[in-house]
């Protein structure tokens, strides 16, 4: 179809450019036409056969040189502005990819966020549990150390009173023993000790 | 100029044999068993004493009158064997001596000598207890030399060659204490 | 404890008489001739056992303690115990027909004792439920059985490349302020809760540095499961020479006899004790002082001859008990100074010999800042790798190869600054795994963040980090796992394997975590 109406466009030009050529005969038909009526119309093979011969040799030499020329520009431009189409379409669906894929990101990175967020606050609350239980029982050994403590203190107390208790006692006795026995007694006592006293053999 | 141990034990049965000979010839073998033990003790005891006696540039003379001053009391033939251990600076050998002489006296007297310390003297009859349970138990005669300690509060201790028996209330007094103070 | 009253004394008194009267028995009896210099030779004694324990009557009738040594012909020489400045020539000796014996049992724990087993921490009495000989022989062959538990000291580069097992002895070993005492006392810390009882003897340091060590155990709560025998360096020689014997005396109750205090058998387990000797150079030079006071002939460095055997008598009463026996066992961690890193000196090559292997801490890598300094490439476990938990072994191969080849390496590059990239790498991963291997102290890790921790460089994600930020990445790694995924560091804990799962967990977990770490600060 776009062949065709280039081809007459083609025509069409072809014509003018033939009439421009030849002026004269041009002028000459004129005159023939005025004078025979009718005969204006039917072509006058005097004139017409070198007009068909100029037209198709021009007709030739043009589709020779000037149209594939003239062909070539056409199509150099009709793929210029086909190309040109389809960067825009192509550009259109990869701006509408990266836009989608920037949503995509998007929305990804708010779940991310919200992971960490989350994240951080069972990280917090793990710590926070974790803090307040060492420091329960770091009180609860302070307590226990305390008590320890005082149990020990209490111990060492007892410990020491026993001490001067028995220092006490046998001090007191010994006073007793040394001044209240009488010489009779000291040597029951001798007696008693050389009874029960064991032997020099053994050991 | 040190002596060797063997040396040692050479001079002390030396001086142990001589000593016993004497003792014999005076008949104190006994006594002087007791008095030796303490001339030990006494030596043993002051560093002073033993440092005087052994300094050989002290003059004799004056080591003499330092025994002489300090061991009066004792017989005259354990002062001389004892002067002469000094002069000799033999003053090393003289817990040896101690020992030989002991075994010496025992095997002369037929007899062991037992230590025995009270807080108030002895009479007969514990003296018998004491000689009949350990002379049968020993198998040998015991001779009983006899001290008084009022530190022991009362009871008996009893010695005799590097052994003996604390039954004085003193030590029990004493392990009672600890094991009060100890008890739980 | 009975409260005291009047009754209560009048009979305890009774009954004590009572029993004292009938056992007067006759007692060898000597007398001092010399004293001085903490030994005292004694005239008489000639029944006493080497080694018995003797009892001077001083003044004041004060009990004074000493071990007999020196038996000679004619005379015993006998070290003192305790308070010399009481006795003096002419008193009186006695023997007590028995070896030094120290008392022991669940009360010491928590307590700082000295080597005859009286506390010295003013905390009052403590009750004994038995006690052990100083001197005791180390059982036999067949009441033994190999190492195959481990100690887990709680030191990454410990742990992971020179493992220790439970019943094994591993000498610590190198100059003055190498960080010797803090690694044992990061061991005690890190026993909390691993059914291991601990033994600190102190000997020979000062006693501020003992209060010290006190305190510090007693704040990460370490106190609790831990004796300390103190002889401090103003305790006579004696008291230090027997202070690790006595040490490891206390300790033995625990592995011969069970949680319950009864004797441990097949179904009444003994205890897991470890021993810390800081530190056995002093112990020897106590020795060395108290052999020529004695006047026994010097050896080499002027010790005694018999100061090896001094050694691996200590050393050998280290123990895994058999499975009939109880399977307690006995670690002993000796520590040995030595001056300006000479580890040919005589007391150290011969604990070295004695032991199963060593810990070298070296000074310059100390203060290069690679804490804890120890030497990896000389230092050696020869038992422990049974003891390892299998996660521990798959890792720890690789470092073991990594460093190796680092220190070659590095050694290699001084020369020359062309590396192709092979060899850039393994500086770079290597230099990463020694950083890794830094440790603060008293901050012991589990087991199972170790294991993570080593995985972590394994697998190449330190590789990316600047040196600076890998500490830094490891702690919050861990932090991080524990706070998020610790059911993994679980799992890695009870397997005490990586299996497959595990692994691909892990490499996900770090990937995830090293995302959202940042670099700078």
């Amino acid at each position: 179809m776009k062949q065709n109406i280039r081809l007459v466009a083609i025509g069409t030009a072809a014509m003018a450019t033939l009439s421009f050529a030849l002026p004269v005969l041009a002028f000459a038909a004129e005159e023939g036409e005025e004078t025979m009526g009718i005969g204006l119309l039917i072509p006058k093979p005097g004139e017409f056969i070198p007009m068909l011969i100029g037209f198709i040799v021009l007709w030739i030499v043009l589709a020779k040189l000037a149209w594939p020329a003239f062909m070539g520009m056409i199509d150099k431009r009709a793929a210029k502005i086909k190309e040109a189409l389809e960067t825009a379409e192509n550009a259109r669906i990869e701006s509408e990819r990266v836009l989608e894929e920037h949503r995509a990101e998007l929305s990804r990175a708010k779940k991310e966020a919200a992971d960490i967020i989350a994240t951080a606050r069972q990280t917090a609350e793990s710590v926070k549990a974790e803090i307040t239980a060492s420091a329960q029982t770091e009180a609860e050994i302070l307590i226990a150390k305390a008590r320890t403590a005082i149990e020990a203190e209490k111990k060492s107390a007892l410990a020491e009173l026993q001490g001067s208790v028995a220092d006490m006692t046998v001090s007191v006795t010994r006073k007793v023993i040394g001044t209240d026995l009488s010489d009779a007694e000291h040597r029951s006592i001798i007696s008693r000790y050389i009874a029960e006293a064991g032997s020099f053999n053994e050991n | 100029m040190k002596t060797s141990a063997v040396n040692i034990r050479a001079k002390a049965e030396v001086y142990a044999r001589v000593l016993l000979e004497a003792a014999q010839a005076s008949d104190r073998v006994f006594v002087l068993t007791g008095e030796l033990a303490e001339l030990l003790a006494t030596v043993r005891g002051s560093l002073e004493l033993r440092s005087a006696l052994s300094e050989a540039t002290f003059p004799e003379q004056a080591k003499k009158a330092i025994i002489a001053e300090i061991f009066s009391d004792y017989a005259p033939e354990l002062l001389a064997t004892f002067e002469v251990m000094v002069e000799r600076g033999d003053l090393a050998t003289l817990p040896r001596v101690c020992e030989f002489y002991y075994a010496l006296a025992e095997e002369a007297l037929g007899a062991i000598i037992l230590d025995v310390s009270t807080v108030v003297p002895l009479d007969e009859e514990l003296r018998q207890q004491i000689i009949t349970k350990y002379s049968s138990q020993l198998g040998r005669g015991v001779l009983l030399r006899e001290y008084i300690d009022p530190d022991l509060i009362g009871g008996i201790v009893l010695a005799s060659h590097g052994k003996r028996i604390d039954a004085s209330v003193s030590s029990q007094l004493e392990n009672a204490r600890q094991v009060l103070s100890l008890s739980q | 404890m009975a409260e005291i009253t009047a009754d209560n004394i009048d009979a305890v008194l009774r009954r004590q008489l009572d029993a004292i009267n009938t056992s007067v028995e006759s007692r060898e009896v000597g007398t001092v001739i010399q004293i001085g210099d903490g030994i005292a030779r004694i005239d008489g004694l000639k029944g006493a056992m080497a080694g018995e324990l003797l009892e001077f009557l001083g003044e004041g009738n004060e009990l004074v303690y000493g071990l007999a040594q020196n038996l000679e012909e004619d005379e015993v020489g006998a070290v003192l115990l305790g308070d010399i400045t009481t006795i003096k020539e002419n008193d009186q000796v006695r023997t007590t027909g028995h070896i030094v014996e120290v008392p022991s049992g669940r009360d010491f724990l928590g307590r700082v004792v000295n080597p005859l087993g009286e506390p010295v921490d003013g905390k009052g009495p403590i009750h004994a439920e038995g006690s052990r000989p100083v001197e005791f022989r180390a059982p036999g062959v067949v009441e033994r059985q190999g190492v195959n538990e481990p100690v887990q000291m709680g030191i990454l580069a410990i742990d992971s490349m020179i493992p220790i097992g439970r019943g094994q002895r591993e000498l610590i070993i190198g100059d003055r302020q190498t960080g010797k005492t803090a690694i044992a006392i990061d061991t005690i810390i890190n026993s909390k809760g691993k059914d291991l009882i601990c033994i600190y003897v102190a000997i020979g340091q000062k006693a501020s540095t003992v209060a010290d060590v006190v305190e510090t155990l007693e704040r990460f709560g370490a106190m609790e499961y831990t004796i300390v025998v103190c002889a401090s360096a103003a305790d006579s020689a004696p008291l230090q020479y027997i202070a690790p014997m006595s040490g490891v005396a206390m300790g033995e109750f625990f592995i011969y006899n069970g949680a319950d205090g009864e004797p441990a058998s097949e179904t009444n387990p003994g205890r897991h004790v470890l021993c810390v000797y800081d530190d056995l150079s002093k112990q020897a030079v106590a020795y060395r002082q108290m052999s020529l006071t004695l006047r026994r002939p010097p050896g080499r460095e002027a010790y005694p001859g018999d100061v090896f055997y001094l050694h691996s008598r200590l050393l050998e009463r280290a123990i895994k008990l058999s499975d009939k026996n109880g399977a307690g066992s006995l670690t002993a961690l000796p520590i040995i100074e030595t001056q300006a890193g000479d580890i040919s000196a005589y007391i150290p090559t011969n604990v070295i010999s004695i032991t199963d292997g060593q810990i070298f801490l070296q000074s310059d890598l100390f203060f290069q800042g690679q804490r804890p300094a120890v030497n990896v490439g000389i230092s050696v476990s020869r038992v422990g790798g049974d003891a390892q938990i299998k996660a521990m072994r798959q890792v720890a191969g690789s470092l073991r190869l990594d460093l190796a080849a680092y220190r070659e390496l590095q050694a290699f590059s001084q020369f020359g600054s062309d590396l192709d990239k092979a060899t850039q790498d393994q500086l770079n991963r290597g230099a990463r795994m020694t950083e890794l291997l830094k440790q603060g102290r008293y901050v012991p890790m589990p087991v199972e963040e170790q294991v993570v921790a080593i995985f972590a460089g394994n697998q190449g994600f330190l590789d990316s980090l600047p040196l600076a930020s890998v500490l830094r990445f490891r702690e919050e790694l861990l932090q991080f796992l524990r706070a998020s995924h610790a059911d993994i560091l679980e799992a890695i804990a009870t397997e005490k394997k990586l299996t497959d799962v595990i692994i691909e967990q892990l490499k996900a977990h770090i990937a995830g975590f090293k995302e959202q770490f940042s670099v700078e600060e």
